[in-house]
This record gives structure tokens, C-alpha cells and sequence, in this order.
């Protein structure tokens, strides 16, 4: 409609979540019409990101270096390892700023329907790290889905089978719920995982 | 077509673009089929106080849906029950039998039977009792269903009824005939036969013949592709150092 190459921006921008035609022409105008500098910004960042950025050697999350910012912290507590689905539950993680131990992001779970199995989500490298590092606690911290359990679980017996010990994060009522909007099944969890006083 | 309420299980849920999924259902009155769920993930946009009933797989619901083609799109649905989600290797049988009802049950065809026998199954996965006998009685079932039951009553060579005493040899698709002196495979002893008939799971060596012959009958219908929850199960089985 404006040309090959305005065409081709407003294309490119719709491969970003919930953006549809109508915003990414939105997009694709205000960078074009009201702000070269900050599009020619964009670009170079994109670039630059899409070459760099690769996986921790460690911990699997997305990071530019060999090994994550976290990783390398020698602050960070060595001992405590968190197992996670992906880099944005570990961004969600680090800003409620509780935890100061390391990760290892699995990029997925187990679903053997969709043919994803433990080699796919690299629990080998998982294991192996088990093996070679001195870690005193394993936190799962997968999601609480049909296949984020199956995911715990795996791992869980796995790991305990090395000796290391493994904790779940606890589930129920979210903070600020009223137990008469909770469903069902978060109900009877919580019920499940209640704790004396 | 519209559906109201109708019983439904759910098999699977695959993300669908931001904020909906595509469900596999098993229902009672429609069979097996697919719906789009629109909304129904949670999403950065819409912050949530409280949660609201999510589609997960091993839960029982009332579905409505509409849609003239193969794939429906689901208009409403509320938790039939509470079911306790199956845990840690009850987790890894609700996979086994939903990826074989996945693979083998054709869409849109209701069966009543084998839908209760389903249910009945779940509920005895999320309290984690032995769960074998039911599952092969499933099994068992399930292979009927589908046209390719197991007839456990004859010798195949000659019409003969099976003896408790003999052994005899299963060929897929076919049935049971007595073994010869050659025969090294697929041997079963009648006693089994005629334990697994009247589904009486109570001794270890029938429920080892039973796995056998199941999984022998089963592999004719699912062809060269591996099933993926029994590897993940016999994977969670092996020693860490060789997960993989």
C-alpha cells in the first residue's frame, strides 16, 4: 500500500506479540514520520542483539556473554539452584528480588504428546551440573500446568537420587485473593499444601 | 454445529498466538475434537486479582462450542468437579493414555462406554492407588472400541478353546495359536490368557503378560512412530548418569 519497503517494516514489525496490521502501521509510521533517530536506534539494537545474544553456558537463559550476568556474580549464593520453564519467569524471579541463588532455565517442559522430551529441555546438562557443582538445594519452580508438575517431578526424582535435596515452590490463594474467586482446583491445593502456624 | 454444556475431559492444550489455545476434548457425547479457546491464558495486559478456571488436562468440564468446520471454537465451560491433578508417575500414565487417544480414537466419533471407563481411570490416576489393573482394563477396552479387541477364548489353528495348561503364541491382529518348538516370541501361558480375560490382575507374572501382549497389540495400530510418554517413562526410570 506505501511502497515495498514501508510494506516490508509494517510486515516485519507483526512478528512481535499481540501486535496486529493495524498497530504495526501505527509503528512503522511514528518511527518513519516523527522519530529517524530512535528508528535507526531500533535497527542497530536488533542488529547487534540478534548476532550476540546467545545461551549461558551455565544456566541456559539468553545472555551476550559466555556466561550470564548471574552466573558470573560471585555474590550470588553457589549452593541454592532454581529450576525454570524460560528467561521471563527468571526476569519475574529476579525482580521480586527474593532470591540470591543461581538458575537453570529448561526453555520448556516436558510434553511427550508434543514429542518433548528430557533431552530436549537439556536436563542432561542439568544433571551433569548436579554432578560437578556442590549444590545443597534444588528449587522447582516450573509451572504449576499438567506438564510443568511432570517436569517437576522428573527432575525431582532425578535429582534426588544424587543426594541433593529438591523443594517445590509452594502454590495456592494469590496474595490479595478472595477465597470466593479462587477456583476450585487452586482452592484444594492450597488446602493440600497448608502449613501449621 | 452447536454444542451446550456437553461432559467433556480435557486431553491436551497447545499455546495458540498470545492469549488462547487450541484444546483436545474428549467428550461424551461428541467424541474426540478440537476447540480454539479464546483467552482463556492468562496474558501481561489483563492483571488478574484472582483466578478463574483453567483448562488443564485430566479435568472434567461442561464445554459449549459452535463451528461447522473440523476445528470448533469454544464459547463457554465450567469445572465439572474438582479433580486432584494425578501426581508424580500417575502424571506419566494420564500422558500415556492421552497420547494414545490422541493417536488411535478417530474425531467426532462418541462412546459413551469408553468415555465412563476413561473417567473412572482418571479419577483412580489423581489418587494414585495401583493403578495398573485399571489401566489395562482400559487398554483392553479401548483396543475393542476400536474394532481390534483381543479374542481370548480360541486357538486360532482350530477353534479349540485356550487351556490353562498350554502356551500359546499371539500374532497381532490375529490371535492366539499353540506355540511351536521354534517359537521364541510373543509366548504367553494360557493361564494368563484366561487371568487377563477375566481381568484379574491380581498376580505379578499375568500383569508382566498382560503389559506384553497389550503393548504388542497396540504397536500394530501405532505404527513405526515411537509412543513419547513411555519413553519419557522408561527414561524416568534409568539412572540420572544415562538419563538420556
Amino acid at each position: 500500500m506505501y511502497g515495498p519497503v514501508i510494506d516490508e517494516l509494517i510486515e516485519a514489525l507483526r512478528c512481535l506479540p499481540s501486535v496486529g496490521p493495524k498497530s504495526a502501521q501505527r509503528m512503522a509510521l511514528h518511527l518513519l514520520e516523527r522519530d529517524r533517530s530512535a528508528a535507526d536506534r531500533l535497527a542497530l539494537a536488533l542488529t547487534e542483539a540478534s548476532k550476540r545474544v546467545g545461551r549461558c553456558r551455565q544456566c541456559r537463559t539468553l545472555t551476550e556473554q559466555d556466561k550470564c550476568v548471574i552466573c558470573a556474580n560471585p555474590g550470588r549464593d553457589q549452593r541454592l539452584l532454581c529450576v525454570l520453564e524460560t528467561p521471563a519467569d527468571l526476569f519475574a524471579i529476579e525482580q521480586s528480588g527474593t532470591y540470591r541463588g543461581l538458575y537453570f532455565v529448561l526453555m520448556g517442559h516436558l510434553s511427550p504428546i508434543d514429542g518433548i522430551g528430557p533431552e530436549e529441555i537439556g536436563i542432561n546438562y542439568l544433571m551433569q551440573r548436579l554432578i560437578d557443582e556442590s549444590i545443597d538445594e534444588l528449587i522447582l519452580a516450573t509451572n504449576l500446568t499438567v506438564e510443568g508438575e511432570a517436569t517437576a517431578y522428573f527432575v525431582g526424582e532425578k535429582a534426588t537420587s544424587l543426594g541433593v535435596a529438591v523443594s517445590r515452590i509452594a502454590h495456592g490463594v494469590p496474595l490479595g485473593g478472595e477465597l470466593e474467586y479462587v477456583d476450585g482446583g487452586t482452592l484444594s491445593h492450597a488446602f493440600n499444601s497448608r502449613k501449621r502456624l | 454445529m452447536i454444542a451446550n454444556n456437553e461432559l467433556v475431559y480435557v486431553l491436551h492444550t497447545r499455546k495458540y498466538r498470545e492469549t488462547s489455545q487450541l484444546v483436545d476434548f474428549l467428550s461424551r457425547e461428541a467424541g474426540r475434537l478440537r476447540v480454539v479457546a479464546r483467552g482463556t491464558r492468562p496474558s501481561a495486559r489483563v492483571k488478574k486479582t484472582a483466578t478463574g478456571p483453567v483448562l488443564n488436562p485430566f479435568q472434567p468440564f461442561f464445554a459449549s462450542w459452535r463451528g461447522r468446520s473440523d476445528l470448533k471454537t469454544l464459547t463457554g465451560f465450567e469445572p465439572a468437579a474438582t479433580v486432584k491433578m494425578p501426581q508424580g508417575e500417575a502424571l506419566y500414565v494420564g500422558f500415556y493414555v492421552n497420547e494414545l487417544l490422541t493417536r488411535l480414537l478417530p474425531e467426532f466419533i462418541p462412546n459413551h462406554d469408553l468415555f465412563d471407563h476413561y473417567a473412572q481411570l482418571i479419577t483412580i490416576l489423581s489418587h494414585g492407588v495401583d493403578m495398573e489393573p485399571e489401566l489395562r482394563c482400559f487398554e483392553l477396552r479401548l483396543l475393542s472400541e476400536l474394532g481390534h479387541g483381543i479374542n481370548f477364548c480360541t486357538n486360532l489353528e482350530d477353534g479349540s478353546a485356550i487351556i490353562d495348561e498350554l502356551d500359546y503364541r499371539y500374532e497381532p491382529g490375529e490371535g492366539f495359536s499353540r506355540v511351536s518348538d521354534h517359537a521364541r516370541r510373543d509366548i504367553f501361558a494360557g493361564s494368563h490368557l484366561r487371568a487377563i480375560e477375566a481381568r484379574q490382575f491380581d498376580s505379578v507374572p499375568v500383569r508382566q503378560s498382560a503389559k506384553r501382549l497389550i503393548r504388542s497389540a497396540l504397536a500394530l495400530h501405532l505404527g513405526n512412530k515411537p509412543l513419547h510418554s513411555r519413553e519419557l517413562y522408561q527414561q524416568s526410570r534409568s539412572s540420572p548418569g544415562n538419563a538420556q
